[in-house]
């Protein structure tokens, strides 16, 4: 066991370096491109123009301004829409009257990309802080829902019979089986309505230019004409994206899935 | 009387019948006594799972009702543990604690529960994967932590649904002669579904023979060997194969609803090794 | 082992690079398209200080003159003076009329290879209304309010936010988020809902919002600027179609020159069909009491006011919107064309003078 973990590791470490490698060169052969002039120096910047624009960021400030003020939107958004989109699909999944009567909207509501609320936020709570949280409530919540209904509904109907012999009823049940039954896929669709809520955010601050945040760095940058701070803005969404993807869900994913036992 | 069933029947819904339904178990009336090994015998499909779990309290009878020591069964309790096919082990609690966690429903205290769950632990012998996480143990060792799970609750009744059927045989042989143990030493009554005529006879003190759906009783077999018992034992096989006839009957009612009318039973000149199979 | 994955790393990475390059391939053809070009492109923006090119569009005007030299005319329409300096970029746009604000900044941004202003259009004409109620009785109490823009970027949006900050003393972000970019009927409805204090806008929208009673007149623009006159509107040129068609440049210049002074005598005069026109582009109807209010707040003139746009320039470093870049003089902005004898046409960088 403990040689199998360290061949692992070894594995996993050479697929970082690789991973790198590939990173390193294609800055390089980016910068190489731009250097020598294939292309309009202030429409296409090079890597290292673009790490002076997050610099400059940085170093005014900006940087951590948009990135706090957009986490903030992000985990109050979020936080509503987990409890929200949870008790929805627990409910969408034990009964059948929701589900047919809720459940034909919510299905109806999800294909609709929520920043199509945008307008009507603006229409009913004005340009505030609401309209972009609502925003990014009406992007997690329906597929948290979806998804927490599909986690429930998939529990294998041997935990529910387990269960039920061992005596758990009522709320001990659904504390101490349907949710540790359901964690697995339940943390999939919490990822899920993560990156929606992500997507729904940059949307709305993009549209929204009225408040700090990352997606309005990025259309600054669009209205300054300054390709660098754009693009810069683009890989700070990616890499914030990223690192809560890998950081938080996928820790916690991959804990779950290794004390479940579903991977090695 | 440990067990007494009642006129029970069961029907379930289905699309591809007349009246949306179709009928699945019984009318069947039976009683199992005190300490008794039961074994339920029957073809696929003749509703002893179905017997079972109206038994346990996890399905509602249509009529009739069971009464366990002179109660109405109406819900799972905690008289009836239920050892299924599948072990359902939850994977996110340690081996000890699966076994902790119905006596922690009962309200046992730390100490009480730990205890008894490591003394139900050992006499499936696997103490030493007290804090393993079941799936780092094997089909058969997890289905050993099922039965001591069922057993930690110190029921009257304990229900065991084709326990061994997801086995290997070698597995299955070794957890015959545990539950024959078993059983031995907690005098627990034990109701076993199994399709296996060769483990209802080496197993069981009475056979319940079930009939094609809806399963109604065929009859009652007494096994009229003294415990322990000898898988070797030619006596059994005959027995089983005896058994085994009357099963093949049920079977051949069930594969002739099913199959083109053109099928039929094969000749019965085929040899039957009294030893195989157990 | 390892050997062959890193050349399989390298090989990949290359693969990605040629893709990357190829992407930019199709780029740069895009901006190549216009050297064969059939049409001279004229970008604008449906407001009032845009008036000479709305004019000179809905005439025939520009049409005539650039068929006169075997090409075509299209107007590009655009909403904002950022759009535009992206379509001058793009190349989908040969000249422009836009307000100083945008152009300095595109200037810059290409480090002064893609935008030279060739002359004026209009100036003043901006004024900041307020929301009935708000205590606002000069243009000092904007301090700590809420400000609609018509963009993000455009020159109301550096204007606002410069005189923001030189009131509150915070940080150029900060003041930032008090200058709120939205359209003219977004801003009607932030008004009513009294979201925002105050808008900050070309004509003929605090005209109207005037009229509407959705708001009252604060102050001109034009009485913040030490010169009391700005320029709202310039007239600015691609780089590159300038240094190639000096000619199709003159006879724009002209067009557009004739166009400003008659306007300027005659403002009543135009009124009907700026209305119809405005009313077209923007689908809202102008009364023409309101354009004609409007209109006396506009001087449209040709001549480029060089202090006042370095003085936006300014405005912009200190800002943050733009950083000072060694390489860019902001001198080099302006261009002129001028007749020589032989009747060709020479380019001039006039800013050195």
């Amino acid at each position: 066991m403990e040689q199998r973990n360290s061949v692992d590791r070894e594995g996993r470490l050479r697929v970082v370096a690789l991973q790198l490698a590939f990173m390193v060169v294609l800055l390089i052969v980016w910068h190489a491109i731009v250097a020598m002039g294939f292309v309009t120096r202030y429409l296409v910047p090079s890597p290292v123009d673009v790490g002076k624009a997050a610099y400059d960021l940085f170093q005014s400030g900006v940087l951590w301004k948009s990135v706090g003020l957009s986490l903030y939107r992000m985990i109050c958004g979020y936080s509503v829409s987990l409890v929200l989109g949870t008790l929805l699909g627990i409910l969408l999944a034990r009964n059948w009257v929701a589900k047919a009567t809720l459940g034909s909207l919510v299905l109806a509501l999800q294909s609709l990309p929520s920043i199509c609320w945008l307008p009507f936020a603006l229409l009913w709570v004005g340009i505030d802080e609401r309209a972009i949280l609502a925003v990014v409530i009406l992007g997690a919540t329906f597929s948290i829902a979806t998804a927490t209904e599909n986690a429930v509904r998939n529990v294998p109907p041997i935990y529910l019979k387990v269960g039920q012999v061992l005596g758990a009823r009522g709320f001990t049940f659904a504390r101490d089986i349907l949710f540790f039954a359901a964690l697995p896929e339940w943390l999939g669709g919490m990822k899920l309505g993560w990156s929606f809520a992500w997507r729904s955010l940059m949307a709305a601050e993009l549209i929204r230019q009225d408040a700090l945040g990352i997606g309005r760095l990025l259309e600054i940058g669009r209205a300054f004409n300054d390709v660098p701070m754009m693009l810069a803005s683009m890989v700070l969404i990616v890499a914030l994206g990223m690192a809560v993807d890998w950081g938080i869900f996928g820790v916690l994913e991959r804990q779950v899935r290794r004390v479940y036992g579903l991977e090695k | 009387m440990a067990i007494e069933v009642k006129n029970i029947s069961r029907t379930y819904h289905a699309q591809n019948t007349k009246n949306g339904k179709v009928a699945a178990l019984g009318p069947i009336s039976l009683t199992v006594r005190e300490r008794e090994f039961f074994a339920i015998l029957g073809p696929s499909g003749c509703g002893k799972s179905t017997l079972l779990n109206v038994i346990a309290g996890l399905e509602v009878p249509d009529t009739g009702e069971v009464l366990v020591e002179g109660r109405v069964v109406d819900r799972p309790g905690p008289d009836r543990a239920v050892v299924f096919q599948e072990p359902g082990l939850m994977p996110w609690l340690t081996v000890r604690e699966n076994v902790e966690y119905g006596l922690k429903l009962r309200g046992l205290s730390p100490e009480e529960r730990r205890e008894r769950a490591l003394q139900y632990l050992k006499m499936v012998h696997l103490t030493k994967y007290a804090d393993a996480r079941p799936h780092q143990l094997s089909g058969g060792m997890r289905q050993r932590v099922s039965i001591a799970r069922a057993l930690a609750l110190e029921p009257r009744v304990l229900l065991m649904d084709e326990p061994f059927s997801a086995l290997d045989a070698q597995t299955r042989d070794l957890l015959h002669d545990e539950l024959q143990r078993i059983w031995s030493e907690t005098h627990v009554t034990i109701v076993f579904v199994t399709h296996n005529i060769n483990e209802a006879v080496y197993l069981a003190d009475r056979v319940l023979i079930m009939t094609a759906p809806p399963g109604q009783m065929r009859r009652i077999v007494r096994v009229p060997f003294a415990r322990p018992r000898d898988k070797a034992l030619p006596d059994l096989g005959i027995f089983a194969a005896m058994l085994h006839k009357e099963i093949k009957e049920e079977v051949a009612k069930v594969a002739a609803r099913e199959l083109d009318p053109d099928w039929t039973p094969a000749s019965p000149q085929q040899t039957l090794d009294p030893a195989a199979g157990i | 082992m390892v050997q062959k994955q890193a050349i399989v790393t390298f090989g990949l990475a290359l693969t990605a690079s040629a893709f990357a390059v190829s992407l930019l391939g199709v780029v740069s053809t895009a901006q190549s398209q216009n050297k064969s070009f059939r049409r001279v492109r004229v970008g604008l923006m449906p407001t009032l200080t845009h008036a000479p090119a709305i004019i000179a569009t809905a005439e025939g005007k520009f049409e005539r003159a650039f068929a006169a030299l075997g090409y075509g005319f299209e107007p590009v329409i655009l909403s904002s003076g950022p759009a535009i300096m992206e379509a001058l970029f793009a190349q989908r746009v040969d000249l422009a009329y836009v307000g100083p604000g945008p152009a300095i900044n595109g200037f810059v941004r290409s480090a002064g290879k893609e935008v030279a202003i060739i002359s004026g259009c209009s100036a003043n004409g901006v004024a900041i209304v307020v929301r009935q109620g708000a205590a606002i009785a000069n243009a000092h109490d904007l301090a700590g309010k809420r400000v609609a823009v018509p963009a993000l970027g455009n020159t109301q949006f550096l204007s606002a936010t410069a005189w923001l900050n030189s009131l509150s003393k915070v940080a150029g972000s900060e003041a930032a988020t008090r200058v709120i970019p939205c359209s003219s009927s977004d801003a009607q409805i932030l008004l009513k809902k009294g979201q925002v204090d105050a808008a900050w806008l070309p004509e003929p929208w605090p005209s109207q919002l005037e009229a509407g009673g959705e708001a009252v007149f604060l102050t001109e623009e034009k009485t913040l600027w030490p010169e009391g006159r700005f320029p709202a509107t310039v007239v600015v040129a691609s780089r590159r179609f300038l240094d190639e068609n000096p000619q199709i440049v003159a006879e724009f210049l002209r067009v557009h020159e004739e166009t400003v002074s008659t306007l300027q005598t005659e403002k009543e005069r135009y009124i009907p069909i700026l209305a119809g026109e405005l009313g077209r582009l923007t689908k809202k109807s102008l009364s023409e009491k309101v354009l004609s209010r409007a209109l006396q707040r506009i001087d449209f003139s040709t001549e480029v006011m060089r202090p006042q746009i370095e003085r936006f320039y300014q405005l912009s470093l200190d800002c943050g919107f733009l950083r000072r870049a060694a390489n860019v003089q902001v001198c080099d902005m302006f261009a002129e064309i001028r007749r020589k004898e032989d009747h060709t046409f020479e380019l001039m960088n006039v800013g050195h003078r």
